[in-house]
């Protein structure tokens, strides 16, 4: 029988899993001060009463300091986050925390959601907000203070957000966050696996013979999958209706352009 | 509440490497705060991940370029095709491409997505020590937003 | 599904080569005789399903890796372009590892004809034209598919002899090869 294997045998590869390590290479600052946030992520709230907030502040490694506290002013809610499971519906119109004062479109939740809150942020005379110590006088990466943006390669990308996107990224956000009963079990059965992401090796994965031929023995007896409608007037129909005929066709008539390609 | 510095420091185990680290700190995690400040943590890192990766110079990649990452994820090793589900994954990327919407899962697996895609988008981002924390500084500035 | 009074024939055949090689708008003129009922439908359509079968064996042969299949289907779906979706990746995966005697996956995508089909035979169409097959190929192939098919066919008659029209699920047994 004319058999035409495409695909190269592959044996098992040896798995080699990656030392636990950082994953990457050694910093470039040999005085390593870590940088506190480079404003890439800028609420464009303004303070509703001229108090600082620090959304910004103190956000070194677990042996720096601590986030600031509450204390300082900022007009926050506070949630007990057992109050979620009083809620069992998200509430999608939170208090508008991103708005400003004048947005028309701020609603007050009736039920404590998970993530109401409200931000205020303290902006200079260009709208852009200010963190909260800012040395503005020595722009020195190495001091682990705040940089210009333009040299910061992940902040490029912020001066290409437009301030809709910044608004859309909170949207995403409440869209996004989970609400497990259990965020610590649910991250940890995942943990390992993860970890797959941060190593340099090549696919592994067990090698399984294909069938035998069939030539040699019969059909296996897994069940069809959808059944017997497959191959009875069912499958005929669809076969012939315009949805697959057209992808098919596009798609065939693609692949026949590529195939002219190669001739 | 605000992420804490536990929460970030147990992914930024987990962006390390440091497997075990990062389970132990994750155990000692408030359960309470953690269905809070982690999970918005979590999706806040997913996101900046998802945009880093994804959206370059104001250019949004393509459906094939979202389909091709998720493949790489999958085809890691025998289990991962189970973990991932592909139109799961590459819904989420292109909700944030804003070429789509998320299909339906429950909660447990939409984190679980997101904490392995991330991990698989700042693994190929090879990033050194200072740029990870501009990445969980980030990650946190934008998770405190929404939970403050 | 009557599976006794389905018959491979010549016809059969031909609208097979017609298929592989202009895809099933070559069908379309014939459409009246072969909706005529399931089991002349079945002809038809079970070839399609063997010639899959067939394809998807060749392709995978002698060994593979359930990343290769994943990486297979993504190349597909990404070739594609903005047909991507006609190609549900759970769907597509599934139905290869069955092909294969692979485990099933444990998420195998919807059960229906419509997404298995759509799979199928952009699946197949796909692997034939990789194929490239000259005349001889591609009557090679063909016969093949016809002797895979007619086993097929033999085995869901012995199957269903008790029952009245539908194929009765086996268990899957584990065979790795």
């Amino acid at each position: 029988a004319q058999s035409d294997p495409e695909i190269e045998p592959t044996g098992q590869e040896p798995e080699t899993s990656a030392p636990d390590s950082d994953a990457g290479t050694p910093a470039d600052e040999p005085d390593s001060q870590q940088s506190t946030d480079g404003g890439h992520t800028s609420p464009e709230a303004v303070t509703q009463d001229g108090e600082k907030s620090s959304p910004y502040g103190d956000q070194g490694t677990e042996s720096d300091k601590k986030a600031p506290e509450s204390e300082n002013g900022e007009t926050v809610q506070h949630l007990d986050p057992s109050d979620r499971r009083s809620d069992p519906t998200r509430e999608e119109d939170e208090p508008g925390k991103e708005l400003t004062p004048q947005d028309e479109n701020t609603t007050e939740v009736e039920e404590p959601s998970r993530f109401a809150g409200r931000v205020t942020i303290l902006v200079d005379s260009d709208g852009k907000p200010i963190p909260e110590r800012r040395h503005t006088e020595t722009d020195d990466p190495n001091r682990g203070e705040l940089r210009h943006p333009e040299d910061d390669r992940f902040s490029r990308d912020y001066q290409a957000r437009a301030p809709e996107r910044r608004s859309r990224r909170r949207d995403f956000l409440r869209e996004f966050v989970t609400r497990a009963d259990d965020t610590r079990d649910a991250a940890d059965a995942v943990s390992k696996p993860a970890q797959r992401g941060l190593e340099r090796v090549q696919p592994t994965g067990q090698s399984s013979g294909a069938r035998p031929g069939p030539d040699q023995a019969g059909p296996r007896e897994q069940p069809v999958k959808a059944g017997s409608a497959l191959i009875g007037g069912v499958g005929m129909a669809i076969v012939l209706t315009e949805a697959i005929r057209y992808g098919i066709r596009s798609a065939k008539g693609m692949m026949e352009r590529e195939h002219a390609g190669n001739r | 509440m605000r992420v804490t510095d536990d929460q970030v420091a147990t992914l930024r185990a987990q962006l390390k490497g440091n497997l075990t680290e990062h389970r132990r700190l994750l155990r000692e995690l408030d359960p309470d705060e953690a269905n809070v400040g982690y999970a918005a943590l979590i999706a806040a890192a997913f996101i900046e991940a998802a945009e880093r990766r994804f959206i370059r110079n104001g250019k949004t990649a393509d459906e094939s370029e979202v389909i091709e990452f998720v493949a790489r994820v999958r085809e890691t090793d025998d289990e991962m095709p189970e973990i991932i589900n592909p139109e799961l994954a590459e819904s989420m990327i292109m909700h944030l491409l804003e070429k789509g919407t998320t299909i339906e899962a429950d909660e447990n697996t939409k984190l679980g997505h997101q904490i392995v895609l991330l991990t698989f988008m700042i693994g190929e981002e090879k990033l050194n020590e200072s740029e990870l924390e501009e990445f969980l500084s980030s990650a946190r500035s934008l998770a405190d937003e929404l939970i403050e | 599904m009557d599976y006794s009074r389905v018959r491979i024939r010549e016809e059969n055949i031909l609208a097979l080569r017609s298929f592989l090689l202009e895809g099933p708008e070559a069908w379309l003129p014939l459409q009246d005789q072969m909706q005529k009922d399931d089991e002349t439908a079945a002809g038809y359509m079970s070839l399609l399903f063997g010639a899959f079968n067939v394809a998807v064996y060749r392709k995978f042969s002698p060994t593979y890796t359930v990343g290769q299949i994943v990486r297979f289907v993504a190349d597909l779906r990404s070739r594609l372009g903005k047909d991507a979706h006609l190609v549900h990746p759970l769907v597509a995966e599934d139905l290869i590892r069955r092909a294969l005697s692979a485990p099933p996956p444990k998420d195998g995508g919807p059960d229906e004809v419509l997404p298995v089909l759509q799979a199928q035979v952009l699946i197949l169409m796909h692997l034939v034209d990789e194929a490239d097959f000259d005349r001889a190929g591609l009557e090679q192939f063909i016969d093949d598919t016809v002797t895979f098919t007619e086993k097929w066919l033999a085995t869901r008659r012995a199957e269903s002899t008790e029952v009245t029209d539908q194929v009765s699920p086996q268990p899957t047994p584990s065979r790795n090869e």
